[in-house]
């Protein structure tokens, strides 16, 4: 059951971020709290877990906020399901791993975005844009990834640990 | 088909990604009424959101105003200097105003611009994303808010538009927005054009005549040509420019509301009916 604590944390970060996280923008940008739990999950659990986790978040996301429904879904959806695909391979619980996939994934997620963007017939200058957003982005998400992951990933194998259990009793 | 199975659930990603994009192109624009689902979550997250953002802003204030103690003396002596002038300023107004009735009851003229009826409101949230500046409001279906109303903010300033609404809340798609444009008028030459939001929280009037005279420090207020009462100030302009080539003028516009610290908004509820 301890599972759930992970969608509530995802709800209390979609919150967070539309009220407190508000003032803690430097340069005009916010950091994306929502991508990076969801995509720390991902890297730790598997892609399956990419796919619940992403849609719940980003459907609340679009739900609450968004004038079109989907366009932050869509991204999520995408980066933490690579994302989670790729964690096989490579050594999950190490915060420079993290980090790297973080940067990459932040700024793929405001490509896609970008790229929805274009498809709405949005009015926007693509290159600056680009550096404007997505990659002072991406850095603010990588030190948040930097000084958090090590409690994210504490905090998943709690979630675990209690799913093994489980299975133990039966 | 055990190649099938290994592919499913990349398969099953997929149509989820084409289900979104449809998603988005159907609901895209606003204006559309919000689904139940939709506006039960909503009501659900109102009013933890409302006490969120009010702590975040009373802490931020806190800050601001530890900053400005230096500067309070000086500010208000200006401030001061301007209410002796402004003062002075309103006796003439009355008078004009007097006058104009005066005039329009011999002339009998029509005046079909009646008083603009506002609804006041509290923000609850602001996006997310740094993509999109939409915000949310605590009055919804409830007050009789539809999408198309304007919002200003507390000292009667445009900040945006209401897109969708739920049972005790709504989107506001802010002017600051890439996606908003509002017919707007320089109130002292007449110049017509189209105000957009730019990406930095600025916006720019696009579509202004060659010949427009507008000139920096002119006031932009929306226009009669559009579904939103005219009159209300949108800011001011910066500068004009005139790409070479181009048979247009643009303006860069500084908007008069504050984005940064909006708390409480007043929603206007007269709405026309024709026009965008």
């Amino acid at each position: 059951m301890r599972i759930i604590y992970k969608y509530l944390l995802v709800l209390l970060l979609i919150i967070l971020q539309s009220t407190l996280f508000q003032y803690i923008s430097f340069f005009g940008v916010k950091p994306d709290t929502v991508l990076v739990v969801i995509l720390s999950f991902s890297l730790l659990n598997g892609q399956t877990e990419a796919i619940y986790l992403s849609l719940f978040g980003g459907l609340f996301q679009d739900i609450l906020f968004n004038n079109a429904i989907g366009v932050s879904t869509l991204p999520l959806l995408l980066v933490s399901y690579v994302s989670g695909i790729i964690s096989k391979n490579v050594f999950k619980e190490s915060t420079f791993v993290a980090s790297v996939f973080v940067f990459i994934g932040t700024i793929v997620y405001n490509l896609i975005i970008m790229f929805s963007m274009v498809l709405m017939k949005y009015h926007f200058d693509f290159a600056a844009n680009f550096t404007d957003i997505a990659i002072k982005q991406a850095i603010y998400n990588t030190v948040i990834i930097i000084i958090f992951y090590k409690y994210i990933v504490i905090f998943n194998r709690y979630i675990n640990d209690s799913r093994k259990s489980l299975f133990k009793d039966m | 088909m055990p190649r099938f199975s290994k592919y499913k659930q990349v398969i099953f990603v997929f149509f989820i990604a084409v289900a979104l994009i449809a998603a988005m192109a159907y609901s895209y624009g606003g204006g559309r009424d919000v689904t139940k689902p939709e506006s039960f979550a909503g009501s659900i997250f109102a009013p933890v959101q409302k006490t969120l953002y009010k702590t975040g802003n009373y802490i931020s204030n806190f800050i601001r105003s530890i900053k400005e103690i230096g500067t309070l003396r000086e500010t208000n002596n200006k401030l001061q200097n301007e209410v002796e002038k402004l003062k002075k300023d309103n006796i003439k107004l009355q008078e004009l105003i007097n006058e104009n009735q005066r005039l329009k009851q011999a002339l009998e003229f029509k005046d079909k611009n009646s008083e603009i009826v506002t609804k006041s409101a509290t923000i609850i949230g602001k996006n997310p994303g740094n993509w999109f500046n939409t915000f949310n409001i605590d009055i919804g279906t409830n007050e009789g808010i539809k999408p198309g109303m304007a919002v200003l903010d507390e000292k009667g300033n445009m900040i945006g538009e209401v897109t969708n609404v739920g049972s005790n809340w709504s989107k506001v798609l802010s002017i600051v927005d890439r996606d908003s444009s509002v017919s707007a008028i320089d109130i002292r030459t007449r110049d017509n054009g189209i105000v957009r939001g730019d990406s930095n929280g600025g916006l720019i009037m696009i579509y202004l005549p060659l010949d427009a005279e507008l000139i920096e420090g002119d006031i932009i207020t929306t226009s009669d040509m559009s579904k939103f009462p005219k009159g209300l100030i949108i800011g001011k302009v910066l500068k004009v420019t005139k790409e070479p080539g181009s048979l247009l003028k643009q303006a860069v516009i500084k908007p008069s509301a504050d984005f940064e610290r909006l708390e409480y908004v007043l929603v206007v509820t007269n709405i026309k009916n024709t026009g965008k």
